[in-house]
């Protein structure tokens, strides 16, 4: 058990060097808005959202540009292809695209002298690639996906049953007999944990951490479904009266609760909500019971025992 | 509520829907007319200079506090906290002056005229904090009050968020008097008839589910309402300083509190109404300590995304920013609605709402409002917000020392 905390430590600090590995890894040049002109060469692809870019003359850009909305006047030497999806494009008359230029929609302004290596093209005449098309999943593979989910989430229960009985059981015990407690700080610890990982990953530096925050909020929230999960299996298991081996118990429950989520979750309007309503369930009672560390008690009960 | 209606007691749920009626409105009325619409009768009705009317506002808070503290001494001193039917007719009678008030706005010229209205204000508002407060006790058990706080605050703020398309003063007095007049009604019936209903509800201040609020304990009294105090006065004073300054920034208005589009403002009351119903369900089951570690939290992430936000001055706000506050508002709405009557007895409760409410509210508006004033003049907008944000961030930060070195509140004594 010593060896725990640093181990954790080493996995956590190791997350850090991350944000020094930049070489070698696909860079890009985010434009949001505002006015920018390049006026030194670019080693990196350029995506413009909104603003204005301008890449002068004798500079060049080592990449691709995508451009999906505001100005980009070139006339300077692209090396890649440019994708121009909505806004407004000039190449002036020193303007070079090594690559391609592909024109959604957007108002083009070229200058005769301005080149374009590749080719061009226009309108439904992007070449995209082959990817599959998306369809609807069946009921069977639906079925299937829940039963592989909620077969390896039981195993997850079962070996936290095993060795962590006490605090599997707490979440459970907050999730069922609190549930609207642990449904309203679910609520905030999704909305106020998201928004503060998304402010987090603002300042770049903290990308790791963000990382690691949406890691543990899922962890959180998977503890929260094995808990409740297991807990209902419990009183269904009490209702049969049968006997059953906690650890096939725990794995039981999880696959019905799985199967269970997934069929409320497909009621027309509603589903989504009940299913959203459940993760919230589960994450406010493992933020109330600390991971299931200490048992909750609300408040008022204590205040008003006498 | 359930259980009241299970048992139909309808006298009990009778007296929850007076109160949370009540409140809304009263609440709904300070919101709209006393805190958006006096500073634009002030400035473009009259045509004070806004430093002239801040100022004025200042003066409002501050005598407003005094008169809260001196009513509810005064109500503590005759007794009357225990006796429902004068809390009616006093009720009735700020109602009154209210309507008079608002009603006489056109005839008010030049700012002795806006001062000696402001008085009046002042008057009404200041009686009707202790009186209003001070009957919980007899309408809402020790159990309930949390829920009552919920419906309270998310009625007010969705009814001042989606019907107040233009804060301007006329839009908010035409709605005030609507309301008054029919509150008036509704009082004036209540306070001089003579009912079953009515006598019930009297009497509850004496049944213990209503009588003793879950946060009192033996001989420290004292202590805990100056903590509770001082902290709700924080979380005003950050709320207020920090709402005061965007408050004259038009991106952040017209693209959120203020929008044109009415999606956006149902948005916002909708995270008003959840912040509410979460606060509610909260403070019934916590301590008091999280829920004020969430506030300061989440108003401290609020401001800093709003620097955030103001450093890379993009030209369009998030919707996230004002939802976030929202919610840190709402919460401690149903908090400051709740907790006064939860440190009381029937005897006390009138003292304590107006120490607390005018304390830490009142208070809290008037060193803000001057402090905005003059910040207002030196500071930038983005160093205005930064500050606000440390400020949070130390309060949230002394709050967890403060769990982290104190011993957790130990349950009540039977008495």
């Amino acid at each position: 058990m010593k060896r725990f905390p640093l181990t954790f430590l080493v996995a956590f600090l190791s997350l850090f060097l991350a944000a020094c590995g930049s070489d070698g890894l696909y860079r890009f040049t985010l434009v949001t808005e505002g006015e920018h002109i390049l006026t030194q060469d670019l080693t990196s692809s350029l995506i413009v959202t909104d603003g204005s870019v301008t890449l002068p003359a004798g500079t060049m850009l080592d990449g691709s540009v995508h451009i999906l909305s505001g100005s980009f006047n070139v006339d300077g030497h692209i090396t890649g292809d440019v994708f121009f999806l909505n806004g407004d494009l000039t190449l002036g008359p020193s303007a070079r695209i090594g690559g391609d230029l592909n024109l959604g929609s957007g108002s083009y302004h070229p200058s005769p002298d301005s080149v374009i290596v590749g080719q061009i093209n226009t309108g439904a005449g992007i070449p995209l690639p082959d990817l599959p098309e998306k369809q609807a999943p069946t009921v069977w593979i639906l079925l299937l996906r829940t039963l592989i989910s909620g077969s390896l989430l039981g195993l997850v229960a079962t070996v936290l049953i095993r060795y962590v009985p006490g605090a599997v059981g707490r979440v459970g015990e907050a999730a069922t007999h609190h549930s609207l407690v642990s449904g309203a700080v679910g609520l905030l610890v999704g909305v106020v944990g998201i928004s503060l990982l998304v402010t987090m990953a603002y300042t770049i530096l903290l990308i790791p951490v963000t990382l690691l925050g949406f890691f543990l909020l899922g962890v959180a929230a998977l503890y929260g479904w094995i808990g409740l999960g297991i807990s209902a299996g419990r009183l269904g298991i009490r209702i049969l009266k049968r006997p059953v081996k906690p650890s096939a118990a725990a794995f039981i429950s999880m696959l019905v609760f799985m199967l269970m989520l997934e069929l409320v979750s497909s009621i027309p309007l509603i589903g989504d909500l009940l299913g959203l309503s459940v993760v919230l369930i589960g994450l406010g009672a493992v933020a109330l019971t600390r991971f299931g560390l200490r048992r909750f008690t609300p408040a008022a009960n204590q205040n008003l025992s006498t | 509520m359930l259980e009241t209606l299970k048992t139909r007691n309808w006298p009990r749920l009778f007296g929850y829907i007076l109160f949370i009626g009540m409140m809304a409105a009263g609440y709904y009325y300070n919101l709209t007319f006393v805190q958006l619409g006096l500073e634009d009768f002030g400035t473009r009705l009259l045509g004070l200079s806004p430093s002239a009317v801040a100022r004025d506002m200042a003066c409002l808070a501050l005598l407003t506090c005094l008169i809260a503290i001196a009513f509810g001494w005064w109500i503590q001193k005759q007794g009357w906290g225990r006796r429902f039917r004068v809390k009616l007719r006093l009720s009735f009678g700020v109602v009154l002056a209210q309507i008079l008030l608002t009603f006489i706005c056109p005839f008010v010229t030049g700012e002795p005229g806006f001062l000696v209205w402001l008085a009046g204000v002042s008057v009404a508002l200041g009686v009707g904090v202790p009186v209003m407060f001070s009957m919980t006790v007899d309408l809402i058990p020790v159990r309930m009050r949390g829920g009552a706080a919920a419906l309270v605050t998310a009625c007010a703020y969705f009814a001042a968020e989606t019907l107040s398309s233009e804060w301007t003063f006329e839009a908010f007095r035409r709605q005030s008097l609507l309301m008054l007049a029919g509150g008036a009604l509704g009082m004036g019936i209540l306070a001089f008839i003579h009912h079953p209903w009515l006598d019930a509800l009297a009497r509850q201040h004496e049944h213990p589910a209503f009588a003793r609020g879950r946060f009192l304990r033996a001989g420290r009294r004292d202590r805990r309402l100056l903590g509770l105090i001082l902290i709700m006065f924080s979380i005003y004073f950050v709320d207020s300083l920090g709402f005061l300054r965007l408050l004259k920034t038009p991106l952040y208005m017209t693209g959120s509190w203020q929008s044109p589009d009415f999606e956006v403002r149902l948005f916002i009351a909708g995270a008003h109404v959840l912040g509410a119903l979460v606060a509610g369900v909260l403070y019934s089951s916590l301590h008091e300590r999280p829920l004020f570690l969430w506030i300061f939290g989440i108003f401290a992430l609020t401001h800093l995304q709003y620097s955030f936000h103001i450093r890379t001055e993009a030209a369009n706000t998030v919707l996230s920013m004002p939802m976030l506050y929202a919610l840190a508002v709402s919460l401690y709405t149903v908090v400051n609605f709740a907790i006064w009557a939860d440190l009381s007895t029937p005897d006390t409760i009138s003292l304590n709402s107006a120490l607390g409410v005018a304390l830490s509210g009142w208070t809290a508006t008037f060193l803000s409002t001057a402090l905005a004033i003059a910040w207002g003049e030196r500071l930038s907008l983005e160093r205005h917000i930064q500050v606000v944000d440390s400020l949070a961030m130390l309060f949230f930060l002394a709050m967890v020392a403060l769990a982290y070195f104190s011993p957790a509140p130990k349950p009540i004594e039977a008495s």
